[in-house]
């Protein structure tokens, strides 16, 4: 990977474009976006149902590719990149929290953490073990993830999102099925986690405490990015 | 290599759904089982076979043979005075019973080498010398003697032609071990003469000659009379193994059969083992794993599969296997070559093909599911639909290949004229081809059942409408389920139609064929060329009786033509007998005058289609006069051979080879209600000779259809083979579909959805699938009995067989498709009833 020079964005999104066909029509996700996201940058990212945000989500993590336009993180083009080499740089560069936690079910909490780094011939079952013991689940590491109630699950997912060193951590609705207490308390966990350690985050949210968290919002509207003040009312 | 972590993620659902590897399993080895079975009574009757034959013509090159009734013995001497050089063996033989078992009698020159088998040369003890010296004297094989329990000195009780007579078993033959000679008695020439009725008769010479000697051949064969034949015996050795060749590749072909339902079973189980986990294969490849890592996992899960189903079916296999033999040999027995001996093969080389099979379909069958876990989209937000809509969009793709596949069959089936395997071919693209065509079908009865339930339907039925619409809105999984089952039923339907129209061509034909009232036969056959024959005075005081308004005479011997050996039906033609051939060409009244004025024969179906003869054409016989050119007047229909057979008149058999006995003979009654009187007459007249049977046509008739129902046994084990595994493929598709959908039965259960009526949704479901497989299943059954019947039977056996399609066999089909699918429901129904919603509706 090609280190430039430290005011350089990490994540670029230059003219990008997305849409989806159904039948005989086609439904515009995302229109020529430009976008940039520094590095340790924590950014919220606003819309509608149905507004592309997720889409957002899928074309920087390399699930998807763009129509037209580039994306480059951390100077790497995967715009163009095969399935292969698309899956092999986000199984390295990035990690995954969802709503719905999607911890892998037939998996032990422990397993589901050492999985990417298993994937990513790492070894390093001591730094999972830390993130566990610091997130207060040591105890539960052979638990399988039905036993765990929704903020434990969620706690593990991002570890499991983390464990591997990646350079972004996506979270999509990452406080959306949990209450207003267990929300903040996997805040304050992504907080002393993610951004601490500077690393790039970027959530897509409806939630207010969610987007206060963040340095910056991004608003998703007709296919379009603007910028969103934090301090607008609800 | 692929991470454990992740294997386990992949494989620990099987350990909840345990049931998918079972069926899986089982699907497998029951498929496996079948073929392996099937492939040990082959080679097992083939290798029973070659040794009956290899008994015939024991290590002789070649064969010297004369007309049906052998050769005078002193044509021996002369031969070996012309040629002292050439190695040569007199031999009289035949068949007898002992303990009812057919054993053959071999009689030798027992200093002469030139027969003995590899087992039986330098074997002879010193006792083998008082075979010269004792009369009525044999030796046995030693496992012959060990399993029937005869020692040597033993007076043993055989029947010949119905005659019992004692012999004495002066000691033993081959080595102590070897089983290749059980069922083979040894004895002098005069003994054998003697006791098979042959006097003064051999039945052919045996010659050894090596390959540098080949011109005294030529000049054997110049020197030979007319009326004899050199035959090489490897030559007629294969032509006569070669008989069973369309038989055994039939019933490889149904076993492949049962091996193609099977392969349907594992690809739907497969297929809903990834549907169900899509979910889990999602996340996964959003996590990183890539295609070829879940393509690999995929396919290893299949390939244990295999190896443990494959496992367990060749064990079955040979436990089958075991039964078949018997069956397979039956039918070898009655319907091609007498077998003396029966053998169990197993060799590692149908271990190996069976693993192959097994290991090798489960692949092909999973490679599918594989590639469409591979294909699995990373998604952040799962939605079931997106799924549905992917195979909404691929479903014409899908159908039109099958349609693809459908024209192909079609153009093979026309193209190649008389190939076997072009005609197994064309039925399996056929079958594949159907089944692509089903979701389609399926999906389009389902959404048009719900339009006129829609409009016909009153608020309770919405939950019906759902289970009905509901097929077409999961056609993801329906669609593969149902068109599993299609297949499966197809193949019942199928066979049994196959089946079916068999029996009933041979019912009509018998109906036809035998229209004489009362028959006398001699019982038991001692040669192998020629029937032994009725007692002439017994003949003259049948004919003689009252009430008899013409008879019909008939011995069956097989005649050297220049279409190799023929069987050779040889009839008194009276006029009463005309109908009986029914001719598939030739012009009915003209061939028959010619035949009867002994000017032409005719032949039958299978040996005109196998020699591509028609009317016109010629057959030529050897006879006492050298070769004799007789015209094919006709062709005539006949299902009591499939290796073909000439009807002769007797004027001309006598005329050749002075032989004017016959074995058989037909009465027609002036009046049939004299039937019971004649038949006693009859008796009273046969009373005190062994050997000779009096029935009447309906008991031959009904004789005749037992040995087929006996000869066709196998097929309806394999038909039965097919559906069990139709049955549990119509489970296993059912169940895995209504099991996955735990969590939407959750929402209605909570809802307010009571239990009963969520019974009432699922067996109304799998009901209607079962009804929908079921009533597919009747057509592509349909096209595969008529190519079944229509070009693998003609280009197999050279049958015309007319189709019959019997209600009942439509019905057994029909209700197995709904007896299992709503057996199927009755599982899901009782544990998403017990289930409450909240856990239903849980993530899990």
């Amino acid at each position: 990977m090609n280190k430039e020079a430290d005011n350089t964005p990490l994540i670029s999104l230059q003219k990008a474009s997305k849409s989806y066909t159904e039948g005989l029509t086609v439904h515009p996700v995302l229109v020529s976006i430009d976008a940039d996201f520094e590095k340790g940058e924590c950014v919220a990212l606003l819309g509608r149902s149905g507004s592309g945000k997720s889409t957002m989500l899928n074309v920087i993590s390399g699930i998807d590719k763009l129509d037209n336009g580039k994306i480059i993180i951390d100077g790497i083009d995967i715009t163009n990149l095969s399935e292969q080499k698309r899956t092999l740089f986000r199984r390295k560069n990035i990690g995954f929290v969802f709503q719905f936690f999607n911890l892998i079910p037939t998996l032990t909490v422990l397993e589901n953490i050492l999985l990417p780094l298993e994937l990513n011939g790492m070894d390093n079952k001591e730094s999972a073990m830390e993130l566990l013991n610091e997130v207060g689940l040591f105890d539960r590491k052979n638990d399988y993830p039905d036993k765990l109630s929704g903020g434990e699950q969620q706690r593990i997912a991002i570890i499991r999102a983390l464990v591997h060193d990646p350079l972004v951590i996506l979270a999509d609705e990452p406080t959306g099925n949990v209450d207003k207490d267990t929300g903040q308390n996997i805040l304050n966990i992504m907080d002393r986690l993610i951004r601490k350690r500077n690393k790039n985050l970027i959530m897509v949210t409806h939630s207010k405490e969610v987007a206060k968290f963040a340095d910056r919002l991004l608003l998703l509207e007709e296919g379009k990015l603007k910028k969103h003040s934090k301090e607008v009312a609800w | 290599m692929v991470s454990p972590i992740l294997s386990r993620s992949i494989w620990k659902y099987f350990f909840k759904h345990w049931w998918v590897i079972l069926l899986s399993i089982i699907g497998v080895s029951i498929g496996v089982a079948v073929v392996v079975a099937i492939d040990i009574a082959n080679t097992s009757a083939q290798k029973a076979f070659e040794i009956s034959v290899e008994n015939v013509t024991g290590t002789a090159t070649h064969q010297i043979t004369g007309g049906p009734l052998g050769m005078d013995e002193y044509f021996y001497t002369e031969l070996i005075m012309q040629f002292p050089e050439v190695e040569a063996s007199p031999v009289v033989e035949g068949y007898i019973k002992l303990e009812g078992e057919t054993i053959h009698l071999m009689g030798l020159d027992i200093f002469s080498s030139s027969y003995m088998t590899d087992e039986m040369s330098g074997t002879f003890d010193m006792s083998a010398l008082a075979l010269l010296v004792e009369p009525r004297t044999v030796l046995i094989p030693y496992v012959m003697a060990d399993r029937m329990d005869i020692s040597t000195g033993d007076m043993i009780t055989v029947s010949i032609a119905g005659s019992q007579t004692e012999i004495k078993v002066i000691g033993n033959v081959g080595e102590e071990d070897d089983s290749k000679i059980d069922g083979l008695l040894v004895a002098d020439i005069s003994t054998s003469q003697e006791l098979l009725g042959k006097t003064g008769v051999i039945d052919h010479i045996s010659l050894v000659v090596a390959e540098d000697e080949k011109h005294i051949l030529t000049a054997i064969e110049n020197w030979l009379p007319v009326e004899m034949s050199l035959i090489s015996t490897v030559a007629g050795n294969e032509s006569t193994l070669n008989m069973t060749d369309a038989f055994r590749t039939n019933l490889t072909a149904m076993s492949m059969l049962a091996l193609l339902v099977g392969m349907f079973l594992i690809y739907n189980t497969m297929t809903f083992s990834v549907l169900q986990r899509r979910g889990l294969l999602g996340s996964l490849r959003v996590l990183g794993a890539t295609r070829r890592e879940i393509f690999s996992e995929v396919l290893i899960e299949a390939f244990v599969i295999s190896v443990i189903g494959t496992g367990i079916g060749v064990i079955l296999g040979v436990v089958l296997g075991q039964g078949l033999v018997k069956l397979v040999a039956g039918t070898i027995d009655s319907l091609y070559f007498t077998l003396t001996v029966t053998t169990f093969e197993i060799s590692s080389g149908i271990f190996i093909k069976g693993i192959l099979l097994g290991v090798i379909t489960s692949l092909v069958a999973s490679f599918i599911p594989a590639f469409e876990a591979a294909a699995s989209r990373p998604q952040i937000v799962r939605f079931r639909s997106v799924i549905e809509s992917l195979a909404q969009k691929l479903l014409p793709k899908i159908t039109l290949a099958g349609l693809g596949m459908i024209v192909i069959s079609v153009i093979i089936l026309f193209l190649s004229s008389s190939s076997l395997i072009a005609g197994f071919a064309s039925l399996f693209l056929l079958v594949i081809g159907f089944a692509l065509c089903v979701p389609m079908i399926a999906e389009l009865i389902s959404k048009y059942l719900g339009i006129f339930m829609n409009r016909v339907g009153s608020k309770t039925s919405v939950l019906y409408k759902m289970a009905v619409t509901g097929i077409a809105g999961s056609i993801s999984r329906t669609g593969t389920a149902i068109a599993a089952m299609v297949v499966a039923i197809s193949v019942v339907i199928g066979m049994g139609i196959m089946i079916d129209s068999f029996r009933t061509t041979v019912q009509l034909w018998m109906q036809q064929a035998i229209q004489g009232d009362v028959y006398i036969n001699t019982m038991e056959n001692v040669s192998s060329t020629a029937e032994t024959p009725l007692p002439y005075e017994l003949v003259e005081q049948i004919v003689a009786l009252d009430g008899i308004e013409a008879t019909k005479g008939l011995k069956t011997v097989f005649l050297i033509t220049d279409y190799g050996t023929l069987e050779t039906d040889v009839i008194t033609p009276v006029e009463q007998c005309r109908t009986e051939y029914q001719l598939k060409t030739g012009n009915a009244l003209p061939a028959w005058e010619s035949l009867k004025n002994g000017e032409a024969v005719y032949i039958s179906e299978p040996l005109a289609y196998k020699n591509d003869l028609s009317v016109g054409d010629a057959i030529t016989f050897t006879t006492e006069q050298g070769k004799q050119e007789y015209a094919i007047s006709g062709i005539y229909y006949d299902y009591s051979s499939d290796a073909g057979k000439v009807i002769m008149a007797q004027s001309v058999y006598i005329k050749h080879w002075h032989d004017d006995t016959i074995a058989s003979l037909g009465l027609y009654l002036e009046n049939t209600d004299d039937k019971d009187a004649i038949m006693t007459a009859v008796k009273a007249i046969v009373a005190d000779a062994a050997g000779i049977t009096v029935t009447d046509s309906f008991t031959i008739r009904g004789n005749v259809l037992d040995l087929f129902d006996r000869t066709f046994l196998i097929t309806r084990v394999l038909e039965f083979l097919a559906i069990i595994v139709a049955f549990i493929g119509i489970l296993s598709a059912l169940m895995a579909y209504q099991l996955e959908k735990i969590k939407e039965i959750g929402i209605l259960r909570a809802a307010g959805v009571t239990p009963r009526q969520i019974w009432g949704m699922t067996g109304l479901q799998t009901g209607l699938m079962g009804a929908i497989s079921g009533i597919l299943a009747i057509p592509l059954g349909i096209f595969m009995s008529i190519i079944l019947i229509q070009t693998i039977n003609i280009r197999s056996f050279g049958w015309s067989i007319q189709m019959s399609i019997g209600a009942s066999t439509i019905i057994e089909a029909m209700a197995i498709a709904i007896v299992a699918s709503l057996l199927a429901s009755v599982y899901p129904s009782w544990k998403m009833s017990k289930i409450s919603p909240a856990e239903a509706l849980r993530e899990e």
